[in-house]
């Protein structure tokens, strides 16, 4: 058995994360009112969006770890803001691959710099251009160091950016933006349960994944 | 010291001319492209024009910015400055300002290529323009500098540069295009005016940042 599972705690989390998973999947497909005009596409809001709210929550653990490892100078803080980025840019993927999928039934194109996804590839490019500087630093100080400033810019730049692509071109963005608490009840419960378990599941991973790196002496 | 810093800065520039150089024959190049790509029989550019102007000036700066520390770690002069009593932050923005300098001199030259050969039209309120230009540069120039700092020492620093600007700077690339356009128009800065406060509150925000964060990417 994998030695972090080994720890009763870790196990019980895996075992409650995938418990949740699957009931949340259930819900998801038999329990959620079916939306006039989006019938089954609709269906991947409950992962689209819990995607994204995983993927910037964990930037913005990028950026608290890197103002906590400026400061202390612990290389704990270096593991899980690395772990962070890493997570948080596999669920804006997951948020860039869903979003077209939802995108093409219902608007009819697959991609129409809607802003929140327009937001999402450009927080992407900046995180595959943090990997990037982290595995073109020779000194892994060096490189914890430089990573650790890069999130904090790269999170000081998001409400800018959000600002700037929302008011950017209006005529090409011309769907309607549906707020979630104008959602019924029927679709609000539902989407709060995955947030939660996308949230549990986030957690775990990122506690997964620090283990690793630990392991790895980074 | 700061002015001694941008003095240095811009002396060295003076005496190897190499970034401006560079800097304003690939501005002449980039224009040149655009006459071939955009050529259309109205021979109008003007509605293209503001995002042609801010790409051109976006990989213009780029190059100035791969030599922005080039001297520094080719002759491994950067430890002798940081040796120096001076606060590190200052260093960020000596070469901040001199690089902005040094890109609004080269802008100076390509606008004339790019009016004459796009064949646009000069709009009035040429004040608005120039306020907007300066925003812009100055922009572009505070967190190229910084990222240029924070990627000099790595492998592959020079592609590095672009791949960490272009998306961090998609704020500034929309401001600095819809402000420009707004301008362009003639239409009144009441409607515009939006984008010039997303363009200062982008150098108030990340001025700040540099200021206080470059100590941290130059620690030995």
């Amino acid at each position: 058995m994998n030695p972090f599972f080994s720890n009763r705690i870790n196990l019980f989390w895996l075992a409650t994360v995938f418990l949740l998973m699957v009931v949340n999947v259930i819900n998801i497909i038999y329990n959620t009112p079916m939306v006039p005009d989006q019938e089954w596409a609709q269906k991947i809001f409950y992962v689209h969006v819990p995607s994204a709210w995983t993927g910037f929550l964990s930037y913005f653990i990028v950026m608290i770890s890197g103002i906590l490892f400026l400061i202390k100078k612990d290389q704990k803080w270096d593991r899980i803001g690395l772990a962070a980025a890493e997570i948080g840019t596999l669920f804006l993927a997951l948020v860039l691959i869903t979003g077209p999928i939802w995108a093409k039934p219902i608007w009819g194109r697959a991609w129409i710099w809607e802003p929140r996804l327009t937001t999402t590839l450009v927080l992407f490019l900046i995180y595959i251009g943090y990997f990037m500087m982290r595995s073109f630093s020779d000194y892994p100080e060096r490189a914890a160091r430089t990573a650790a400033v890069l999130g904090i810019i790269a999170f000081a730049d998001i409400p800018i950016i959000v600002f700037s692509v929302k008011f950017w071109s209006p005529e090409i963005q011309s769907h309607p933006q549906v707020e979630m608490a104008s959602q019924p009840p029927g679709i609000l419960l539902p989407f709060i349960f995955s947030i939660t378990c996308f949230s549990i599941l986030y957690f775990l991973m990122l506690r997964y994944r620090v283990h690793v790196l630990k392991l790895q002496g980074r | 010291m700061i002015m001694v810093l941008i003095k240095k800065e811009l002396l060295t520039e003076l005496r190897a001319k190499e970034s401006f150089v560079t800097m304003a024959a690939f501005s002449m190049v980039i224009i040149v492209s655009f006459a071939f790509t955009f050529i259309s029989p109205s021979g109008r550019f003007m509605e293209m024009a503001p995002g042609m102007f801010w790409i051109m000036v976006l990989f213009t700066s780029v190059l100035g910015l791969q030599r922005s520390f080039a001297y520094e770690s080719e002759f491994d002069a950067f430890s002798a400055i940081l040796s120096a009593p001076v606060d590190r932050g200052e260093i960020f923005l000596a070469k901040w300002i001199s690089g902005s300098i040094v890109l609004t001199m080269v802008e100076t030259i390509a606008i004339v290529p790019f009016i004459l050969f796009l064949r646009i039209e000069i709009p009035a309120n040429l004040l608005e323009g120039i306020g907007i230009i300066f925003l812009g540069n100055t922009a572009i120039m505070c967190l190229g500098s910084f990222l240029s700092g924070l990627a000099m020492r790595s492998r592959l620093s020079n592609v590095l540069v672009p791949i960490l600007l272009f998306p961090l700077l998609s704020p500034v690339i929309i401001a600095s295009v819809k402000s420009t356009t707004g301008w362009v128009r003639g239409l009144p800065i009441g409607v515009w005016e939006t984008w010039v406060f997303i363009l200062v509150s982008f150098i108030v925000i990340f001025g700040l940042l540099g200021y206080t964060l470059f100590a941290h990417i130059t620690e030995e």
